[in-house]
């Protein structure tokens, strides 16, 4: 019993030293193993002191504890042995959403608690709650649109220790940060990072007025270990990219996770630049000041990135509460705005960022479908303007900066899109939305080259179409995919005709962006959770590391043993075909 | 056409059969339970019927029901849960009619009374929305003009509260 109790105490050590705190994940599919050559992402963070661990109680346990629902304090008037706790929750991946339920549970109930203004934000959600006085430990998170949970063991929990509700008190427990690891999740909190009054006040202005009556008291009880996970992953960076975008003079921005801005010099060199809170990027425009940059978080704020490397926030005014996903700034000095909210996504247009009054410029439609989902919305910037593209329908419509005014058109039969790309040159590649099928199976390929007015279907060389190809700026066509067959890229010289594959070297879930200055990038994902931008200078043939989540090393390995893989295969292949000849 | 009958019709369905199951609710009874589950003097409970509730953000268009009662006295309106454990009700939301920004009434497929609350809306459908939306106005609530049917698989506030009272 003593050598499984050591041995265990040894094993938990060994785990909180390595990866910070780790979580099961349930009920998610499973997520694909690593090659063996790929490297564990290698953090050396000062061991934390081994501590007994909490007498948590096991999953099983925990689930047979009574469930109830916890409140808004607008919704309830606090108890005399009732107060009140808030927090952030984030996701450090773009594309993972923020759950729709935490559970936290004390030793004789659990409590559902559910984000305020859910339409706000997806990597951020911001729970509030009356809770019955008491202490309490993070039992479950769970999304119930993605199906997807994550039940947490005593070893997560005792990693971020217990918290305590006061009764006819209010506490602010910080920020929560989930992280992805290859097979896992890693959660930790920051106590120190605190949502800001006016955060509460636009998502739950009831509420936030009896969290600003209420005296402060509580909190969490111990320090955690998983601090220096949160910490870790905040230093090392964020996960995913919400996509490119090149300026004028060849820079290229990409917004991430974690209020990360990452920028590619005009020398190819990659700085990373940090908001002053970590809540997700989604968007990032050149700034009116040279060498200064301009984005948009979740939660409606604007962030200035200095020259100098300093960033501030430009809180947003005379703009409704909603998702802003797209900034851009006329070649007159103008900004826009697009944010998503209550079924449209509109365009806003003001003088300056901190402008009192932002007029709306015009909108298309969010829908949802029962049968195949949302039908989505993008707004993107194109050489002369800014294009919105409705989902639904296939509508674009294009506004020009120099004349002020919308034009309209919608893809050939009115076909619903799943994707979009935009190409430097303002040509518009989309995905048409396949009548239910799996992985983009009978989606159609189309471009446009004049914002809608006339169409092009285009056969791409692959049966399943999972993105929308790729024009180059010599005029060939590129498609990533491969869902059943080699994955790779193919490549058609006479629009679309004939198709030959151009590499066998990038996965299906590669997602391509082709620059004016830069050539070809493509991001693709490590594990099914870490993100790598490569860009090749030969327009698609090789590859070369230019930023990832996890390091170079790792990642130039990984290239290498891939690309000795498929020289393997290659080789046995001529040798098969030598033999039969 | 059947197609978009089904669309509109099938989330209304669901919320339906959920909000039939409510065993635990006897009429008869259910006022002085309800009164001493929330403290109330005897007699003050004005409206009540038994419900099912449930959130669902934008997203989430599977909003969980709980089986639970409403209530109404002279300064609330109150949702309180049915604890199947202790066989007993237990409070749960209450909201002061001074505190309510406004309410609107929506006549649709299904009746719906709606509550702007915290960054959404508290819709309680079908039974008893009429007469709740008149003892609310009679107590001094604002009254708006809907915006239209807060569909189950569309909840067009961020924050959506369903609380499903049987007709």
């Amino acid at each position: 019993m003593q050598r499984v109790r050591q041995l265990r105490s040894s094993m938990l050590v060994l785990c909180l030293s390595l990866v910070g705190i780790s979580a099961s994940v349930l009920g998610a599919p499973p997520a694909p193993q690593p090659p063996a050559a790929m490297p564990v992402p290698v953090v050396s963070p000062a061991p934390p002191p081994p501590r007994p661990l909490p007498p948590y109680p096991d999953v099983k346990a925990q689930q047979q504890l009574p469930l109830r629902q916890a409140f808004l304090p607008s919704l309830r008037t606090l108890a005399a042995d009732e107060g009140v706790i808030s927090f952030a929750l984030l996701t450090n991946d773009v594309r993972a959403r923020r759950p729709d339920v935490v559970t936290v549970a004390s030793n004789t109930a659990r409590f559902e608690i559910r984000p305020v203004s859910d339409g706000f934000a997806n990597n951020l959600g911001l729970y509030t709650a009356v809770l019955p006085a008491g202490r309490y430990f993070l039992a479950s998170i769970a999304d119930r649109v993605t199906f997807r949970w994550i039940d947490f063991n005593a070893m997560a929990q005792g990693g971020l220790g217990v918290f305590e509700v006061k009764a006819g008190q209010s506490s602010d427990l910080g920020t929560l940060m989930l992280t992805p690891n290859i097979d896992s999740w890693l959660v930790g909190r920051a106590a120190g990072v605190l949502t800001p009054p006016e955060a509460w006040r636009e998502a739950a202005p009831a509420s936030a007025l009896s969290l600003a009556q209420l005296p402060t008291g509580g909190g969490w009880v111990e320090a955690a270990y998983s601090q220096v996970s949160f910490d870790i992953n905040l230093a090392r960076g964020p996960v995913g990219l919400q996509g490119l975008r090149e300026l004028p003079d060849g820079r290229v921005l990409a917004p991430s996770a974690l209020g990360k801005l990452l920028v590619r010099g005009v020398d190819g060199q990659w700085t990373t630049l940090s908001a002053p809170r970590p809540w997700p990027l989604l968007s990032a425009t050149a700034g009116a000041v040279d060498g200064e940059y301009v984005g948009v978080t979740e939660w409606n704020r604007f962030v200035v990135f200095a020259a100098d490397g300093t960033s501030r926030e430009v809180p947003m005014r005379g703009l409704p509460a909603g998702r802003a996903l797209f900034v851009g700034r006329s070649p007159q000095g103008e900004w826009y705005l697009a944010q998503e909210m209550s079924g449209a996504l509109r365009l806003y247009r003001a003088a300056a960022l901190d402008a009192t009054r932002w007029d709306e410029v015009g909108a298309v439609q969010l829908t949802q479908s029962l049968w195949s989902g949302n039908r989505g919305a993008w707004a993107m910037e194109t050489p002369d303007g800014i294009l919105l593209v409705q989902g639904s329908k296939g509508l674009l419509r294009h506004f020009r900066y120099a004349t002020g005014a919308w034009e309209d058109h919608h893809l050939t039969g009115n076909r619903d899109i799943q994707s979009v790309d935009l190409m430097p040159d303002g040509t518009v590649s989309v995905l048409t939305i396949a009548a239910g099928g799996f992985a983009g199976m009978f989606s159609g390929a189309w471009i446009t080259r004049d914002y809608g007015a006339n169409w092009q279907e285009l056969n791409t060389g692959y049966t399943v179409k999972v993105s929308p190809l790729v024009v180059s700026s010599d005029g060939r066509l590129l498609q990533a995919g491969g869902v059943f067959g080699e994955s790779g890229i193919k490549v058609s010289n006479d629009d679309g005709k004939t198709w030959v594959q151009l590499t066998e070297a990038l996965p299906v879930q590669t997602r391509l962006f082709q620059s004016k200055r830069n050539g070809l990038f493509a991001i693709r994902r490590i594990g099914d959770v870490q993100d790598v931008l490569l860009r090749s200078p030969d327009g698609g043939a090789n590859w070369v590391y230019e930023w990832s989540s996890i390091g170079r090393a790792g990642i130039e390995n990984l290239l290498k043993s891939e690309a000795d893989e498929r020289a393997a295969k290659a080789a046995k292949r001529l040798a098969a075909k030598k033999k039969q000849g | 056409m059947t197609c978009n009958w089904l669309r509109r019709c099938l989330p209304l369905l669901a919320l339906c059969t959920a909000g039939c199951a409510t065993p635990f609710y006897d009429a008869k009874t259910a006022g002085p339970q309800l009164e001493t589950a929330l403290g109330l003097p005897a007699g003050s409970v004005a409206i009540h019927a038994s419900c099912q509730f449930g959130q669902a953000g934008r997203a989430n268009r599977a909003a969980e029901f709980f089986p639970a009662a409403c209530a109404v006295d002279g300064e609330r309106l109150y949702v309180v849960e049915w604890d199947e454990i202790k066989k007993a009700y237990r409070p749960g939301m209450d909201l002061r009619f001074t505190a309510m920004e406004s309410v609107s009434y929506y006549k649709g497929l299904f009746d719906e009374l709606q509550l702007p609350i915290d960054g959404g809306v508290l819709s309680l459908l079908t039974g008893k929305a009429q007469p709740l939306h008149a003892f609310l106005l009679t107590h001094g609530v604002k009254d708006q003009p809907s915006a239209g049917e807060v569909l189950a698989r569309a909840p067009p506030a961020p924050t959506t509260i369903y609380v499903y009272i049987p007709r």
